[in-house]
């Protein structure tokens, strides 16, 4: 189980070259939700992952994390939280393996092997990453959900480029992951197929 | 201490309307006192014994030296502000005054070249001064550059406030130049702690157009400065009441 | 991610792009060339002059070497996951300054007595010149990674970002060669050394807090 109980959101907005977004967005997510954030392109829901980060700056609202109101720079929620923006966070001078352990140099390569391999990536695990597909680069940066103890995960757009087969894993993970405890807030164009969500209109 | 006009300077709307105020009576009281000194520099002030008639462009190329190294003194501070504090007026001072230092250091360049061919017998040389000048003036390039590539104002902001407190590190190298390189140049004019070599009615002038300078270039940065604030509050409630009311 | 895994994904990351390297090298060869062949090929010109020569070369090619040092990572977001990392993100460019001067330096350090000898520089200054480059060069690229974080979100930066470091270069530069000069005048030449190992050591407590700094501000 995570330690994790609650990460509530009050109040956002956020100043985005000429406009303000995400007009006093609030939630809250308890310990065992997933928060689905949805809108149109140029909606916010990037920049609503940042801003919670503290990539970018808030003009206003607050983010408490079990209750308690964090000051940012938040350095409690980084170290609770693992997040998957549109760019992957992968060297692309290295190969999947030395990616993987860069990012978790406390785990053994079996350990990645095994990973690879739930996502069908086994072959490729000395790959450099210039010979891999969009998809298969996406499978690589999502592995990261497998390997991590991260109780709250921060998805922007974790679907894209990803085949029918690989969306019903990383949802079965996702179940997993509540399951256990855990926080996803996910921005997503297309909803959940099986697994209950709350759901955020941007 | 008191620290409320550090936090109302944070404030472009009071800003504004503290530099309406001030910038044109600041401005022409430079002027003034640049004519005044220039013109009693050029004509009343006694010849030099050693360069003649030619010494006297020291009444514009001093000044513009001096301002354009103060000019870069007050980015690098401003800077520093805006590192540390994210003050808002950090970066519209920077923007503001970095074209007027650069002016200030090309006025300098072309004084001191117009100034050595009859002196010196050549338009350049690589003297110490000089060339730390000219260095000063491809920062200014560079900050000005900088500001025009990045779009992101932010980012802008962060990026010329960076570049301008490293630049201050080339601030003492202006100043000590002259002593680190045996040149051609003569050794600093003006001196706070020693007494000027110049008869009384030789520098009175100079200061008296220094000080010129110095409104002048603060008349001219507010008035960029309400500009820039302009610009970037447009979105605020009381720049469209100002421009509603006022017309633009 | 620790700084150990960061440090050796950089040292592979570099040697798996060695060509980079080799490409920055090569143009500090081509720049050695320009001299003797757009100026004067004779040793009157060259002796004195070497040390300067070698210098400008190096601190060019630092330049051309670092551009592109923080771009690929910028584009595929892996800056974001180093900010996000919990871990200390000076201490992270520092790594990666780190990596980046050690494998330039080591083939600088080879080729430059080769060119030494090429540019007719005398031989007891040899020890002088590579004094220089060992105490300057942390501070070519530590001031040079400052540049190459405020380039990082442009698509052609390089041009900005000669024009925004090089100033900062001169010092290092005039100290070095008044260095080599100094030597081959039989002139003391300790306080130089000192005075370039003092700008090193100043870059090395400024740079990597200010390249933090841009890169956090370029990553939005
Ligand atoms: N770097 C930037 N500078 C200025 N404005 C930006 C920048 N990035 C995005 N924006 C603006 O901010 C708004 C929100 O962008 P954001 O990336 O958050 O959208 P999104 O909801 O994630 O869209 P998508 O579904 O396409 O991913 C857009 O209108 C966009 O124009
Ligand atoms: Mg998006």
């Amino acid at each position: 189980m995570y330690s994790v109980a609650s990460l509530t959101i009050s109040d956002f907005l956020v100043e985005r070259g000429e406009s303000d977004l995400l007009n006093g967005l609030s939630f809250s997510a308890r310990s065992g939700e997933i928060v689905h954030i949805s809108g149109a392109n140029g909606a916010g829901k990037s920049t609503f992952f940042k801003a919670l980060l503290g990539l970018l700056p808030l003009l206003n609202g607050t983010i408490s994390l079990n209750g308690e109101v964090l000051v940012r720079p938040a350095q409690s929620l980084l170290s609770k939280s693992l997040y998957i923006g549109h760019g992957v966070g992968l060297n692309a001078a290295l190969t999947v393996m030395e990616n993987l352990s860069w990012y978790f140099p406390e785990c053994h390569i079996s350990r990645f092997q095994l990973v690879l391999k739930e996502l069908s990536m086994s072959a490729f695990a000395e790959a450099q990453l210039q010979q891999l597909s969009a998809g298969q680069l996406r499978r690589v940066a999502l592995a990261r959900l497998w390997l991590s103890d991260k109780p709250i995960w921060l998805l922007d757009e974790p679907f894209t480029a990803l085949d029918q087969t690989l969306i019903s894993q990383l949802e079965a993970k996702m179940a997993d992951h509540i399951s256990a405890g855990g926080i996803i807030i996910l921005a997503s164009h297309l909803p959940l197929k099986s697994l209950p969500f709350q759901r955020v209109e941007l | 201490m008191n620290w409320v006009w550090f936090h109302k300077l944070g404030s472009p709307k009071w800003f504004f309307q503290w530099a309406s105020k001030w910038s044109t009576p600041v401005f022409y009281l430079g002027l003034l006192c640049l004519l005044v000194g220039v013109i009693w520099g050029l004509v009343f002030a006694p010849t030099d014994y050693q360069q003649g008639e030619t010494y006297r462009i020291i009444y514009v190329h001093v000044p513009a030296a001096v301002l354009a190294e103060s000019c870069y003194l007050s980015l690098g501070v401003a800077g520093l502000v805006y590192l540390v504090w994210q003050m808002k007026m950090a970066p519209i001072f920077i923007k503001s005054m970095a074209p007027v230092g650069a002016a200030m250091a090309a006025i300098a360049l072309i004084s001191g070249a117009i100034w050595g061919k009859p002196t010196w017998g050549t338009w350049w040389v690589w003297d110490a001064r000089l060339t730390s000048v000219l260095v000063l003036f491809i920062l200014y390039m560079g900050i000005i550059a900088l500001q025009n590539t990045l779009e992101d104002v932010a980012l802008a902001n962060q990026a010329a406030a960076i570049v301008s407190v490293l630049g201050l590190i080339n601030l003492p190298i202006i100043k000590y130049s002259v002593n680190w390189w045996n040149t051609l140049h003569q050794p600093a004019s003006f001196g706070l702690t020693k007494k000027p070599a110049m008869p009384m009615e030789m520098w009175l002038p100079l200061l008296i157009s220094l000080v010129g300078f110095y409104f002048l270039v603060a008349g001219l940065a507010m008035w960029r400065m309400q500009s820039e604030i302009l610009l970037r509050e447009r979105r605020s409630q009381w720049v469209k009441e100002k421009v509603m009311n006022d017309g633009v | 991610m620790t700084y150990l895994s960061y440090f050796k994904a950089e040292c592979l990351a570099l040697f798996r792009t060695k060509q980079r390297v080799v490409n920055a090298l090569l143009f500090f060869v081509m720049v050695v060339v320009l001299f003797p062949l757009g100026i004067d090929p004779s040793a009157d010109f060259l002796s004195p002059a070497a040390g300067g020569i070698i210098w400008c070369a190096v601190a060019l090619s630092v330049i051309v070497s670092l551009e592109s040092m923080f771009k690929e990572n910028y584009v595929d977001g892996v800056l974001t996951q180093l900010i996000l990392s919990g871990l200390s993100l000076p201490w992270l460019m520092l790594i990666k300054v780190g990596v980046y001067w050690g494998a330039m330096v080591l083939p600088l350090l080879i080729l430059t007595p080769i060119f030494s000898e090429m540019l007719f520089l005398p031989s007891d200054s040899l020890w002088v010149l590579i004094s220089t480059l060992l105490l300057g060069s942390p501070g070519l690229f530590l001031i040079g990674s400052i540049g190459a974080a405020l380039t990082v979100s442009l698509k052609q930066g390089a041009m900005l970002m000669v024009l925004l470091i090089l100033p900062f270069y001169f010092p290092i530069i005039i100290f070095s060669s008044a260095a080599i000069k100094a030597v081959q005048l039989g002139m003391p030449y300790g306080g130089l050394l000192a005075l370039i190992a003092a700008i090193s050591l100043l870059a090395l407590v400024v740079s990597p807090v200010m390249t933090s700094l841009c890169i956090k501000a370029s990553v939005r």
